[in-house]
């Protein structure tokens, strides 16, 4: 840890729902995420978890604001920045036609690997995700724990150096939950590659991360370490959920009686 | 760069074509419907041939009756049976004068293949500049009767006399009437123009079935290519890739180019082969008669026939390209393949109505401002310059100007498919929300 890989200044975004109705869904975000450092989103549907992960892999723009990784602009720089970031979308498919090997394969090509190289990462990335029985069937034969860990390897492919996992753990046993979350640990610790995890999955953002931030209606409302979170908002249960349910409270709350 | 990418791109969808029963059958629908039709078509015709009995080859019985006798050597028979002999060098032709008092006897048994009458004083009358008649009977499904036909015309022109044909058998009058009516009746020339342009009509629908067969597979297999990246939700994931976003385009676009150009080899390739299948399977006597007719043709075609061939070449594969361009964009919006598909039937069926109503369109009554505007239309306007050029006879300036116009609409339709896949948009566009992502670009 040391330097600072993903940093965001007054981050903002507006979505034009249809050309009357505005929607802010980010709004002025401040992050400064250090290298190999974990860090968990959370916050409830719609807080604009999903909007800061597409907007720092250059999917969408900001409305205003800067972002930057490693030092790089995520407007200006974007080549630079896609080259530097693997990232798992929220509902991100795969070929269902295609086999594991064949899958990695076609990102790999894409991010510019080759013979050697190419081949040594996709077995290395296969056998991290503990897939090597699978890895020549087609994906349509694969469980939904086995896709998300394929999903995680095709998002290591180039061995990024930032990566960006929107829902990891979504719709997937607890088994597989457990499984994942081993990955994203070992990724960080192992390979010291800066995590940003936005999640609904408290347990996952408990146990793994350095840090986590709150996000609320497009604010970020808290960031600190889970324990300390846990320690200043929980009430009745001492975890991260009923923290971070309590201090969603008390904003909405606070929102109410302020308008 | 883009080009690598899109090399890559392209190569996935090779790949992935061949993991697909469907997408396999699609790939082979034109050459397997051609090999279909070839094959009936072939069995059909052989089973016909088996059964006509092959006719024994009778010698053509010419009869030259000459009232007139020989005057100062010239023998009227003997100079057309020379004529015939000339332009029938592969028929068996025998040759017997006859005595004017058969000439009743000859006509009612209708026992011969040409009767060649020359009246009394036929000779005389000539040599003294004044009209006269002379008779030909004759069977034109055994003589080349056209050329016969330009023949008389001319030496009776300089002779200043009046023909008269006589016909038996199974005769072409029709054409025959043209060839003579074309020379001296105003009336018929109009009907003749008439025909020619219901026949241009018909030519002109053949690119575009030419375009429906080679085509519109691929343009389907293109179409899925697109889809699929939104319904398997991997278009995410692709655009999140350090590529430029328009390479998925090229890539898109490179995987149509490979597919028509695949399907046209191997349609061109199927088409021969059944030729050369059919050529072994047809009985020599046939093939005599066709062999020489086709390298006539081939010999005998002028530059202009060339120049057209080539015309319709290049704006095949423009308006080629053009489809798949159009492909790549309408699925590119479309929210599934269900809704694809949707937009590849209208693809389908706009420009077919389209086509035939310009094919039959009276192209004179067209202002020629309006027949410019309409041939710079995508699709359309090709197929409407290959019919002007064909009632006009010559390929016009505009049409060249039609294949410029599109290879503008695929440009136009490359950029606007580059736009539309770097719009932020892109991952939940539809048609109902095009205009709104345009405007937040």
């Amino acid at each position: 840890m040391g330097s600072i890989a993903i940093t965001t200044d007054r981050l903002s975004k507006i979505y034009d729902i249809n050309r009357k109705n505005e929607v802010q869904a980010l709004k002025d975000l401040n992050l400064r995420i250090k290298k190999g450092e974990i860090y968990g989103l959370l916050g409830e549907n719609g807080a604009g978890k999903t909007t800061t992960v597409r907007i720092l892999t250059t999917m969408i723009k900001a409305t205003s604001g800067t972002a930057s990784i490693f030092g790089n602009d995520i407007v200006t720089d974007s080549s630079a920045v896609r080259k530097l970031v693997g990232c798992l979308p929220q509902d991100a498919g795969l070929y269902e036609e295609f086999s594991a090997v064949e899958n990695l394969n076609f990102i790999a090509e894409l991010r510019g690997l080759y013979d050697e190289e190419k081949k040594s990462q996709i077995t290395a990335l296969i056998e991290m995700v503990g897939l090597e029985d699978r890895k020549n069937d087609r994906v349509e034969t694969y469980s939904g724990g086995m896709k998300r860990r394929l999903m995680i390897a095709r998002a290591m492919i180039g061995e990024p150096q930032v990566l960006f996992l929107d829902e990891p753990t979504a719709g997937i046993d607890v088994l597989v939950s457990r499984r994942v979350r081993e990955i994203i640990k070992n990724l960080a610790k192992q390979k010291n590659i800066t995590v940003l995890l936005s999640t609904h999955d408290m347990i996952s953002a408990e146990r793994i991360t350095d840090r986590v931030g709150v996000l609320h209606k497009g604010v970020l409302i808290a960031e600190d370490t889970p324990s300390r979170i846990i320690q200043k908002y929980a009430r009745d249960l001492n975890d991260l959920e009923d923290a971070v349910v309590n201090l969603i409270g008390w904003t909405g709350e606070a929102n109410e009686v302020s308008a | 760069m883009i080009l690598q990418s899109a090399w890559i791109i392209a190569k996935k969808e090779i790949r992935l074509l061949f993991k697909s029963t469907r997408r396999i059958l699609l790939l082979f629908t034109t050459p397997l419907i051609l090999f279909l039709v070839f094959a009936i078509t072939i069995i059909m015709a052989v089973a016909v041939i088996s059964t006509i009995e092959e006719p024994v080859e009778k010698p053509i019985e010419i009869f030259v009756i000459q009232d007139d006798g020989e005057i100062n050597g010239t023998s009227w028979g003997v100079q057309f049976y020379t004529l015939l002999k000339t332009n029938n060098l592969t028929k068996d032709l025998h040759y017997t004068n006859k005595n004017v008092t058969e000439l009743d006897r000859l006509l009612e048994s209708n026992n011969f293949s040409i009767l060649l009458y020359i009246p009394a004083n036929f000779s005389e009358i000539i040599n003294s500049s004044l009209p006269t008649q002379f008779f030909i009977y004759y069977d034109n499904t055994e003589i080349d009767n056209i050329r016969v036909v330009n023949y008389i015309i001319e030496v009776s022109l300089i002779l200043n006399q009046q023909i008269l044909f006589h016909y038996h058998g199974i005769t072409n009058i029709n054409r025959i009437y043209s060839t003579l009516k074309r020379t001296s009746i105003d009336s018929v020339d109009s009907t003749i123009t008439a025909a020619e342009g219901f026949a241009a009509s018909f030519i002109t629908l053949i690119p575009l079935y030419a375009i429906m067969l080679l085509v519109i597979p691929s343009l389907s297999l293109v179409l899925i290519s697109v889809t699929i990246e939104r319904e398997q939700k991997t278009l995410e994931s692709l655009i999140l890739q350090p590529i430029r976003r328009r390479s998925i385009i090229a890539g898109k676009l490179l995987y149509g180019s490979i597919l028509v150009c695949f399907n046209t080899m191997f349609t061109v390739v199927t088409i021969i082969a059944l030729i050369a299948l059919g050529y072994f399977i047809i009985p020599s006597s046939i093939k005599i008669e066709i062999v020489p007719i086709l390298e006539s043709m081939i010999r005998n075609a002028p530059l202009s026939v060339w120049i057209f061939l080539l015309y319709i070449i290049i704006g095949l594969i423009l308006v080629s390209l053009l489809t798949i361009t159009g492909a790549v964009f309408f699925s590119l919006v479309a929210k599934d393949e269900r809704e694809a598909n949707m937009v590849i039937s209208a693809l389908i069926i706009i420009p077919l109505v389209l086509t035939l109503l310009v094919a039959f369109l009276p192209v004179e009554e067209i202002d020629s401002v309006i027949q410019t505007i309409l041939m710079f239309l995508p699709l359309l306007g090709y197929l409407f310059a290959i019919h002007i050029s064909l009632v006009t006879g010559e390929i016009v300036f505009s049409a060249w100007l039609s294949l410029l116009a599109q290879l503008a609409w695929i440009l136009i339709g490359i950029w606007v498919a580059s736009r539309l896949v770097e719009s932020e948009g892109i991952l939940e566009i539809s048609y109902k929300h095009l205009f709104r992502i345009r405007r937040k670009d």
